[in-house]
């Protein structure tokens, strides 16, 4: 017989009860961790606001660009009026920049002229599940759907956007296994140079430069040209940099042709969509130059602004708008 | 198209759904449809195998049933016989002969060249195969009448559940349920989640997390006695996982369907001795092989001498059944002679018979432990990837002793294991496979709660490969 004074009982008839009661866990366990703090990849991504007015110039990129141009040390080369932002996002690539510049555009503070400064390796690499579950609003994600390309990492990514733990699961798998998490690279640029960078590179390192010539994917090419298109409706030029790229890396993808590849890349993206190429071929630097094998230390961000500074002040004004 | 991929997870829901809305001949059509469809994302080219393998199958069965005569009923079957395994031969033996054809030559002083082709292994072959050949020799020995429908005996061929990895059923079972209208129940319902759950649990997070250590040992050229020790512990727990996790899946998605697939798994490692072991692990080959090959070769009906050699050419095939290597040919005699050693010893050695419970309990783990590692080494022969590593490794296993370094790896592999020997210890001491889907709904609750999010936070996503799709 049930107990009659007990308001709850455990005792189900229903095989389902146990699944039922699983699911309405999962619910309320995912409400609740939606108020905890995101790790800080995807604050970075939050902390991406529309400028409050048109900048001159916007940089936009990965975290290469974020971290190894310096906006202020470019506006003050260009002139004491000239406002430059720096967009670009770490972790992202180049499906992100459509939707920076669609929210600047509807916000009305689109940038006067762009600096594009992609990592070549992020046209080939897939960030769908950030982008969608780190980024995106609903109705850009509805967009991205609507898209047809990847169906099932946009799925994915839906997942990511509401649950916390799916989001999350490498930073809370580090935290129950006692790993530390990674310092962001937006918080580590001040690091010091790595005089033995070449050295330091282990063999697995080296081994996981992909062995390939320039490959972009179809999501990445589809918004990277909804991008220029966007950006070429609006008349606003985009100017085209290659950051400065590490000696092994130039070396070990030179037998698969990469660089002229990308170059080939380039051209055609020139043709169809009037970028300009203001520094297309990317310098090869030796390590010192680089606190990982990706990312610049401050000095060398500091010459390789001036060099792009010196750059831009060659454009001629009619051109710049 | 894998199990553990949300492109099988939006594929099997749209099936679903689609179920649900058709009639019972309706239903068949689609499942038919989807089940080529699904074997067709791997490589759309060996549908005509699939269907090339079911035609002959279906109009043999038709014509053994017809034919009253014996010699020609034996001529019939001896012909889908050759002809199923000629294809199974070609498709995944034909370099492993030749190459070693070759290399005997090369022995005796004949250098031959013999061909080597480059054949793509047809995903599941095996499986479908067995099958396949179930149904004409259940209907060889008058156990079971042929279907009239080629669509009912296609479905039950390719049934995509189990079609690339088993369970192989027993052609009546499945042609059964699938002429009969099924009914879709709360009960198959809770059931199926069950299973798949646990099933995408034991592959995501236990199989795909150990492979990486499993590979790591077995990629290496030094052989340390602990490092062997743990590597082949590890590989026991991921072919256990990666197998019954795909067989529980596979279940699961049938029950949701109101199919009801065979038991292939029950608890092989708290198996007391080897033939003990053999009821318990891949349940479908190990009855397939016992009814079709051990009966067929005289099993124990032709003395005792004949019995062990019956027992080991049986082991020994079934090693071989599980690719072309020297390591599973290896590996079947391996358990050949664990299970003739094992007979003999129980036809011809008291057994102890412990009359008090406490040394009976000690007697009855004693000999889990041992046949354990028995078990073990045979994963050990199993994963070797040839037959010199095999025999470094079994020098360094037979030194494995007892140290804090093998202590830390066993913890190690306790992180992901720790549900399953605790739902294991369960289910053996209670003998119900289904104790958790019996246990009070906060406990079901709660254990879902952990499979579901050691899933999310510990599995890995990037679909690996079933490690018996190569079989």
């Amino acid at each position: 017989m049930p107990n009659p004074s007990s308001t709850f009982s455990f005792k189900s008839d229903n095989p389902l009860a146990g699944l039922l009661l699983f699911a309405a866990s999962v619910f309320v366990i995912e409400i609740a961790l939606s108020f905890f703090p995101r790790n800080a990849l995807l604050t970075v991504l939050d902390q991406f606001h529309a400028p409050e007015k048109s900048p001159d110039w916007q940089i936009m990129g990965d975290s290469v660009a974020a971290g190894g141009i310096r906006h202020q040390k470019l506006a003050a080369m260009l002139s004491p009026q000239t406002t430059v932002v720096n967009a670009a996002l770490s972790a992202s690539g180049p499906e992100f920049p459509y939707f920076i510049l669609k929210r600047e555009l509807a916000a009305g503070v689109a940038p006067k002229a762009i600096l594009y400064a992609p990592s070549p390796h992020t046209f080939g690499t897939k960030r769908v599940a950030l982008l969608i579950g780190g980024f995106a609003t609903w109705p850009e994600i509805g967009e991205v759907a609507a898209s047809g390309i990847e169906p099932f990492e946009v799925l994915y990514g839906i997942a990511c956007k509401l649950s916390y733990t799916l989001r999350q699961r490498g930073e809370i798998a580090d935290l129950i296994k006692g790993h530390r998490p990674a310092a962001p690279l937006a918080e580590a640029e001040d690091a010091p140079a790595k005089e033995n960078l070449e050295r330091t590179l282990t063999r697995e390192s080296v081994d996981s430069i992909p062995r390939t010539g320039f490959t972009a994917t179809a999501f990445n090419l589809h918004f990277l040209h909804k991008f220029l298109r966007e950006a070429a409706a609006h008349k606003i030029p985009v100017y085209w940099v290659s950051m400065p790229t590490l000696t092994i890396v130039n070396k070990v993808r030179a037998p698969f042709h990469f660089e002229a590849d990308y170059q080939r890349f380039l051209t055609t993206n020139q043709e169809h969509y009037g970028v300009t190429l203001l520094l297309p071929h990317s310098t090869a630097l030796p390590p010192k130059n680089f606190k990982d094998n990706l990312h610049l230390t401050p000095a060398t961000t500091e010459r390789f602004t001036e060099t792009l500074g010196q750059q831009i002040q060659q454009i001629r004004p009619k051109d710049r708008r | 198209m894998l199990f553990n991929t949300l492109q099988f997870g939006v594929f099997f829901a749209l099936v679903l759904t689609l179920y649900t809305l058709l009639s019972h001949r309706r239903q068949n059509a689609m499942l038919l449809a989807a089940s080529y469809f699904f074997y067709a994302c791997w490589d759309w080219r060996f549908i005509s195998l699939i269907l090339i393998s079911t035609a002959v199958d279906f109009y043999v069965g038709a014509s053994l049933h017809r034919c009253a005569d014996a010699r020609r009923r034996k001529f019939i079957l001896g012909w889908s016989i050759v002809f199923n395994l000629g294809f199974l031969g070609f498709f995944k033996y034909f370099n492993f002969f030749a190459a070693s054809l070759q290399a005997l030559l090369h022995t005796v002083g004949v250098d031959a060249h013999t061909a080597t082709l480059s054949i793509v292994l047809p995903v599941g072959i095996s499986f479908y195969t067995f099958q396949s050949m179930s149904y004409t020799m259940d209907i060889y020995r008058r156990e079971i009448e042929p279907t009239r429908s080629f669509r009912d005996f296609a479905l039950s061929v390719a049934f995509f559940p189990h079609m690339v990895a088993g369970p192989i059923q027993r052609a009546r079972s499945l042609i059964d349920q699938v002429e009969q209208p099924r009914t879709i129940t709360r009960e198959n319902v809770a059931e199926g989640c069950h299973l798949i759950l646990w099933g995408l649990f034991k592959k995501m997070v236990i199989a795909d997390n150990l492979s990486l250590a499993v590979d790591h040992v077995f990629a290496s050229s030094s052989y340390g006695a602990t490092e062997v020790f743990i590597g082949t512990l590890s590989f026991a727990l991921q072919i256990y996982c990666d197998f019954s996790g795909y067989t529980d899946i596979a279940r699961g998605a049938a029950r949701l369907m109101g199919f009801n697939l065979m038991l292939n798994f029950n608890l092989p490692y708290f198996a007391r001795n080897p033939q003990d072991f053999w009821r318990r692990w891949h349940i479908s080959l190990s009855t397939w092989l016992r009814d079709y090959l051990y009966f067929s070769l005289g099993g124990n009906r032709l003395g005792e001498l004949r019995t062990y050699g019956n027992l080991l050419l049986t082991m020994i095939l079934g090693g071989l059944w599980h690719g072309a290597s020297w390591t599973f040919v290896i590996w079947g005699f391996y358990h050949g002679s664990l299970l003739c050693i094992h007979r003999l010893a129980t036809r011809h050695l008291p057994m102890p018979q412990p009359a008090r419970p406490l040394w009976q309990a000690l007697w009855k783990w004693a000999c889990i432990g041992t046949m354990f590692l028995f078990t073990l080494y045979g994963w050990l022969i199993f994963r070797a990837t040839g037959t010199h590593q095999l025999w470094a490794m079994t020098q360094a296993f037979l030194h494995v002793r007892p140290t804090p370094e093998l202590l830390r790896g066993v913890v190690k592999l306790l992180f992901y294991c720790w549900p399953l020997l605790l739902v294991q210890i369960c289910q053996y001491r209670t003998g119900d496979l289904l104790i958790v889907r019996r246990a009070p709904i906060v406990v079901q609750a709660l254990f879902y709660l952990i499979c579901f999010y050691y899933i999310i936070i510990f599995g890995v996503f990037d679909a690996q490969s079933f490690l018996y799709f190569q079989f």
